[in-house]
Protein backbone atom coordinates (compact mmCIF):
# COMPACT_ATOMS: atom_id res chain seq x y z
CA UNK A 1 0.00 0.00 0.00
CA UNK A 2 0.98 3.33 -0.38
CA UNK A 3 -0.36 5.89 2.38
CA UNK A 4 -0.35 9.68 2.34
CA UNK A 5 -0.30 11.01 5.61
CA UNK A 6 -0.23 14.60 7.21
CA UNK A 7 3.32 14.39 7.90
CA UNK A 8 4.50 11.95 4.93
CA UNK A 9 3.97 9.20 3.03
CA UNK A 10 4.19 5.50 3.85
CA UNK A 11 4.95 2.76 1.50
CA UNK A 12 4.46 -0.84 2.65
CA UNK A 13 4.34 -2.74 -0.36
CA UNK A 14 6.89 -5.92 0.04
CA UNK A 15 9.47 -6.24 -3.28
CA UNK A 16 7.60 -8.89 -4.45
CA UNK A 17 4.15 -6.40 -4.53
CA UNK A 18 5.94 -3.63 -6.27
CA UNK A 19 7.22 -6.16 -8.41
CA UNK A 20 3.53 -6.96 -9.61
CA UNK A 21 2.60 -3.83 -9.58
CA UNK A 22 5.37 -2.86 -12.32
CA UNK A 23 4.21 -5.76 -14.44
CA UNK A 24 0.65 -4.75 -14.29
CA UNK A 25 1.89 -1.20 -15.10
CA UNK A 26 3.63 -2.43 -17.95
CA UNK A 27 0.62 -4.86 -19.36
CA UNK A 28 -1.98 -2.81 -18.52
CA UNK A 29 -1.08 0.77 -18.96
CA UNK A 30 -2.48 1.77 -15.38
CA UNK A 31 -2.94 0.44 -11.82
CA UNK A 32 -5.07 0.90 -8.76
CA UNK A 33 -3.73 2.39 -5.53
CA UNK A 34 -6.41 1.78 -2.94
CA UNK A 35 -7.28 3.76 -0.14
CA UNK A 36 -4.23 6.11 -1.14
CA UNK A 37 -5.08 8.64 1.67
CA UNK A 38 -5.41 7.71 5.17
CA UNK A 39 -9.02 8.00 6.36
CA UNK A 40 -8.33 10.95 8.64
CA UNK A 41 -7.14 13.08 6.10
CA UNK A 42 -9.13 11.79 3.63
CA UNK A 43 -12.07 12.94 5.61
CA UNK A 44 -11.23 16.44 6.73
CA UNK A 45 -10.45 17.20 3.09
CA UNK A 46 -13.80 15.83 1.87
CA UNK A 47 -15.46 17.81 4.84
CA UNK A 48 -13.67 20.67 2.78
CA UNK A 49 -14.43 20.24 -0.55
CA UNK A 50 -17.98 19.69 0.33
CA UNK A 51 -18.25 22.94 1.65
CA UNK A 52 -16.79 24.57 -1.10
CA UNK A 53 -18.21 26.27 -3.86
CA UNK A 54 -18.04 24.85 -7.55
CA UNK A 55 -17.71 26.59 -10.90
CA UNK A 56 -17.95 25.67 -14.69
CA UNK A 57 -15.19 24.95 -16.28
CA UNK A 58 -14.81 23.91 -20.32
CA UNK A 59 -11.62 22.52 -21.83
CA UNK A 60 -11.21 23.53 -24.89
CA UNK A 61 -12.59 21.29 -27.81
CA UNK A 62 -12.03 18.39 -25.05
CA UNK A 63 -15.08 18.50 -22.19
CA UNK A 64 -17.28 20.32 -19.75
CA UNK A 65 -17.23 20.16 -15.87
CA UNK A 66 -17.35 22.21 -12.83
CA UNK A 67 -14.12 22.73 -10.68
CA UNK A 68 -13.63 23.29 -7.28
CA UNK A 69 -13.62 27.32 -6.37
CA UNK A 70 -11.58 27.60 -3.16
CA UNK A 71 -8.37 27.66 -5.17
CA UNK A 72 -6.38 28.01 -1.42
CA UNK A 73 -7.84 24.15 -0.67
CA UNK A 74 -6.99 22.83 -3.88
CA UNK A 75 -3.47 23.78 -3.37
CA UNK A 76 -4.05 22.47 0.29
CA UNK A 77 -4.80 18.99 -2.05
CA UNK A 78 -1.75 19.30 -4.52
CA UNK A 79 0.92 19.76 -0.96
CA UNK A 80 -0.30 16.71 0.24
CA UNK A 81 0.26 14.96 -2.84
CA UNK A 82 4.00 16.57 -3.45
CA UNK A 83 5.85 13.97 -1.93
CA UNK A 84 9.29 12.76 -2.91
CA UNK A 85 8.84 9.22 -1.02
CA UNK A 86 5.46 9.20 -3.40
CA UNK A 87 7.47 10.28 -6.25
CA UNK A 88 10.24 7.95 -5.95
CA UNK A 89 7.55 5.05 -5.45
CA UNK A 90 5.63 6.10 -8.54
CA UNK A 91 8.98 6.52 -10.66
CA UNK A 92 9.85 2.77 -9.44
CA UNK A 93 6.69 0.90 -10.24
CA UNK A 94 6.09 2.91 -13.73
CA UNK A 95 9.89 3.35 -15.36
CA UNK A 96 9.20 7.00 -15.68
CA UNK A 97 11.73 10.00 -16.02
CA UNK A 98 12.28 11.79 -12.81
CA UNK A 99 8.78 13.16 -11.34
CA UNK A 100 9.51 17.23 -10.37
CA UNK A 101 5.73 17.51 -8.95
CA UNK A 102 2.15 17.05 -9.05
CA UNK A 103 -0.54 19.05 -10.18
CA UNK A 104 -4.21 18.47 -9.98
CA UNK A 105 -7.52 19.54 -9.74
CA UNK A 106 -10.88 18.95 -7.91
CA UNK A 107 -13.67 18.06 -10.47
CA UNK A 108 -17.45 17.20 -10.76
CA UNK A 109 -19.20 15.87 -13.59
CA UNK A 110 -22.70 16.44 -12.37
CA UNK A 111 -25.94 13.89 -14.34
CA UNK A 112 -27.34 15.43 -17.08
CA UNK A 113 -25.77 18.59 -16.96
CA UNK A 114 -24.36 18.80 -20.03
CA UNK A 115 -20.48 17.74 -18.60
CA UNK A 116 -19.04 14.93 -20.34
CA UNK A 117 -15.63 14.08 -21.56
CA UNK A 118 -13.66 13.84 -25.36
CA UNK A 119 -11.20 11.34 -25.98
CA UNK A 120 -7.52 13.17 -25.64
CA UNK A 121 -3.67 12.13 -24.49
CA UNK A 122 -2.87 15.21 -21.91
CA UNK A 123 0.68 14.52 -23.62
CA UNK A 124 2.74 18.07 -23.08
CA UNK A 125 3.52 20.55 -20.69
CA UNK A 126 6.04 18.17 -18.96
CA UNK A 127 3.09 15.44 -18.41
CA UNK A 128 4.50 11.97 -17.29
CA UNK A 129 1.70 10.09 -15.55
CA UNK A 130 -1.92 11.02 -14.90
CA UNK A 131 -3.59 9.98 -11.23
CA UNK A 132 -7.14 10.19 -10.51
CA UNK A 133 -8.87 9.48 -6.92
CA UNK A 134 -12.23 9.34 -5.92
CA UNK A 135 -13.40 11.77 -3.51
CA UNK A 136 -17.24 11.11 -3.31
CA UNK A 137 -18.41 8.45 -0.59
CA UNK A 138 -21.35 7.25 -2.65
CA UNK A 139 -20.75 5.29 -5.94
CA UNK A 140 -21.98 6.75 -9.05
CA UNK A 141 -23.23 5.40 -12.48
CA UNK A 142 -21.24 5.96 -15.76
CA UNK A 143 -18.17 8.45 -15.24
CA UNK A 144 -15.85 5.17 -16.08
CA UNK A 145 -11.76 6.12 -17.25
CA UNK A 146 -11.51 4.15 -21.10
CA UNK A 147 -8.01 4.30 -22.16
CA UNK A 148 -7.36 3.08 -25.26
CA UNK A 149 -4.19 2.56 -27.01
CA UNK A 150 -3.89 2.83 -30.55
CA UNK A 151 -6.63 1.51 -32.00
CA UNK A 152 -7.00 -1.51 -29.36
CA UNK A 153 -9.98 -1.76 -27.64
CA UNK A 154 -10.83 0.74 -24.83
CA UNK A 155 -9.95 -0.51 -21.75
CA UNK A 156 -12.71 0.27 -18.83
CA UNK A 157 -11.33 1.32 -15.51
CA UNK A 158 -14.18 1.86 -13.07
CA UNK A 159 -13.14 3.90 -10.02
CA UNK A 160 -16.23 4.18 -7.45
CA UNK A 161 -14.34 3.86 -4.24
CA UNK A 162 -14.05 6.57 -1.63
CA UNK A 163 -10.36 7.72 -1.40
CA UNK A 164 -9.51 4.72 -4.21
CA UNK A 165 -6.93 6.51 -6.93
CA UNK A 166 -5.83 5.29 -10.62
CA UNK A 167 -2.75 5.72 -11.91
CA UNK A 168 -2.33 5.35 -15.75
CA UNK A 169 0.65 6.49 -18.78
CA UNK A 170 0.34 9.16 -20.93
CA UNK A 171 1.90 8.83 -24.41
CA UNK A 172 1.45 9.96 -27.68
CA UNK A 173 -0.38 6.32 -28.75
CA UNK A 174 -2.18 6.52 -25.65
CA UNK A 175 -5.95 8.48 -25.63
CA UNK A 176 -8.61 8.09 -22.37
CA UNK A 177 -11.74 10.08 -21.38
CA UNK A 178 -14.52 9.21 -18.74
CA UNK A 179 -17.78 8.68 -19.93
CA UNK A 180 -20.67 10.58 -18.72
CA UNK A 181 -22.08 10.06 -15.33
CA UNK A 182 -25.66 8.34 -15.11
CA UNK A 183 -28.23 8.68 -12.36
CA UNK A 184 -28.53 10.67 -10.03
CA UNK A 185 -24.89 10.83 -8.09
CA UNK A 186 -22.17 12.94 -9.35
CA UNK A 187 -18.82 12.08 -9.68
CA UNK A 188 -16.10 14.36 -7.70
CA UNK A 189 -12.34 13.55 -8.29
CA UNK A 190 -9.28 14.95 -8.10
CA UNK A 191 -7.18 14.52 -10.99
CA UNK A 192 -3.89 15.68 -12.31
CA UNK A 193 -0.24 14.71 -13.53
CA UNK A 194 2.87 13.77 -12.31
CA UNK A 195 5.24 16.37 -14.03
CA UNK A 196 8.93 16.13 -14.82
CA UNK A 197 8.77 20.05 -14.02
CA UNK A 198 8.45 22.33 -11.93
CA UNK A 199 10.79 20.77 -9.33
CA UNK A 200 9.04 19.83 -5.99
CA UNK A 201 10.50 23.14 -4.15
CA UNK A 202 9.39 24.93 -6.64
CA UNK A 203 5.74 23.77 -6.46
CA UNK A 204 5.87 23.87 -3.23
CA UNK A 205 6.69 27.89 -3.00
CA UNK A 206 4.40 28.29 -5.98
CA UNK A 207 1.37 26.59 -3.36
CA UNK A 208 2.67 29.10 -0.84
CA UNK A 209 0.70 32.63 -0.48
CA UNK A 210 2.09 34.87 -1.75
CA UNK A 211 4.38 36.98 1.08
CA UNK A 212 4.79 33.80 2.70
CA UNK A 213 7.19 32.31 1.05
CA UNK A 214 9.80 33.77 2.17
CA UNK A 215 11.99 31.12 4.41
CA UNK A 216 11.65 32.08 8.24
CA UNK A 217 14.68 32.98 9.35
CA UNK B 1 5.62 36.47 25.16
CA UNK B 2 6.94 32.91 25.13
CA UNK B 3 5.17 30.52 27.96
CA UNK B 4 7.97 27.88 27.86
CA UNK B 5 11.39 26.54 29.53
CA UNK B 6 14.33 24.93 28.70
CA UNK B 7 12.69 21.84 29.48
CA UNK B 8 9.42 22.21 27.73
CA UNK B 9 8.52 20.17 24.90
CA UNK B 10 6.06 20.91 21.66
CA UNK B 11 4.20 18.51 19.23
CA UNK B 12 3.08 18.69 15.85
CA UNK B 13 -0.97 20.11 15.87
CA UNK B 14 -3.91 17.57 13.91
CA UNK B 15 -3.91 19.94 11.59
CA UNK B 16 -0.69 20.34 10.04
CA UNK B 17 0.71 18.89 6.64
CA UNK B 18 4.55 18.38 6.19
CA UNK B 19 6.76 17.89 3.06
CA UNK B 20 10.67 17.00 3.05
CA UNK B 21 12.21 17.49 0.22
CA UNK B 22 16.04 17.02 0.72
CA UNK B 23 16.86 18.49 3.66
CA UNK B 24 13.95 21.33 3.51
CA UNK B 25 10.97 20.82 4.82
CA UNK B 26 7.62 22.66 3.60
CA UNK B 27 4.43 23.26 6.10
CA UNK B 28 0.72 23.86 5.29
CA UNK B 29 -2.18 24.25 7.90
CA UNK B 30 -5.75 22.76 6.90
CA UNK B 31 -7.57 25.49 8.96
CA UNK B 32 -5.53 28.62 8.11
CA UNK B 33 -4.55 27.25 4.32
CA UNK B 34 -1.18 29.16 5.66
CA UNK B 35 1.91 27.59 3.85
CA UNK B 36 5.32 27.90 5.11
CA UNK B 37 9.04 26.94 3.43
CA UNK B 38 11.59 26.24 6.40
CA UNK B 39 15.26 27.52 5.89
CA UNK B 40 18.06 25.07 7.13
CA UNK B 41 17.88 26.64 10.75
CA UNK B 42 14.03 26.17 11.25
CA UNK B 43 13.92 22.81 9.54
CA UNK B 44 16.49 21.86 12.46
CA UNK B 45 14.13 22.94 14.67
CA UNK B 46 11.20 21.19 13.14
CA UNK B 47 12.77 17.72 13.50
CA UNK B 48 14.08 18.51 16.49
CA UNK B 49 10.30 18.90 17.55
CA UNK B 50 9.07 15.85 15.50
CA UNK B 51 12.11 14.08 17.90
CA UNK B 52 10.43 14.75 20.90
CA UNK B 53 13.10 16.88 21.85
CA UNK B 54 12.78 19.34 25.04
CA UNK B 55 14.06 23.10 24.18
CA UNK B 56 17.33 22.66 26.21
CA UNK B 57 17.84 19.27 24.23
CA UNK B 58 17.40 20.52 20.68
CA UNK B 59 19.46 23.41 21.48
CA UNK B 60 22.37 21.19 23.10
CA UNK B 61 21.33 18.63 20.08
CA UNK B 62 22.06 22.10 17.55
CA UNK B 63 24.58 23.02 19.04
CA UNK B 64 26.43 19.82 19.46
CA UNK B 65 26.30 19.23 15.56
CA UNK B 66 27.00 23.05 14.34
CA UNK B 67 29.49 26.23 15.68
CA UNK B 68 27.21 28.06 16.75
CA UNK B 69 26.84 30.55 19.73
CA UNK B 70 24.69 29.65 22.15
CA UNK B 71 23.23 33.06 22.64
CA UNK B 72 22.34 33.61 18.99
CA UNK B 73 21.21 29.67 18.24
CA UNK B 74 18.67 30.24 21.31
CA UNK B 75 17.14 33.27 19.98
CA UNK B 76 16.64 31.58 16.77
CA UNK B 77 15.01 28.54 18.78
CA UNK B 78 13.22 31.24 20.31
CA UNK B 79 12.07 32.90 16.65
CA UNK B 80 11.34 29.70 15.43
CA UNK B 81 9.14 28.05 17.60
CA UNK B 82 6.92 31.50 17.86
CA UNK B 83 6.48 32.04 14.38
CA UNK B 84 5.59 27.58 14.41
CA UNK B 85 2.82 27.85 17.66
CA UNK B 86 1.89 31.53 16.47
CA UNK B 87 1.11 29.71 13.16
CA UNK B 88 -0.57 26.98 14.97
CA UNK B 89 1.87 24.18 13.12
CA UNK B 90 3.55 23.11 17.16
CA UNK B 91 2.09 23.68 20.31
CA UNK B 92 3.69 22.94 23.66
CA UNK B 93 2.65 19.16 25.44
CA UNK B 94 0.76 19.16 28.46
Amino acid sequence: MITIHKLGVEVSYSAQELADLRRQFEKNDFIRLPNLIDSALLQELYSQIEASEWENRAHDGIGVEICLKDSDLVSLINFVFNDQVLFRTIQDITGCENIGCFQGRVYRMVPASGHYDSWHTDVGDDRLLALSLNFGKQPYKGGTLQIQRKTNEPLEVSNVQFGHAVLFRLSDNMRHRVTNVEGDIPKTAFAGWFKSSPDLWVRLAELSRKGREEPVS
Amino acid sequence: MKDWSSTSRFRVTSSTLARSFGDNVALAHMSTRHFHLLNPTATLIWNSVCAGRTIGEMERNIAEQYNVDPAELSKSVDAVLTMLSSEAFIEIQP
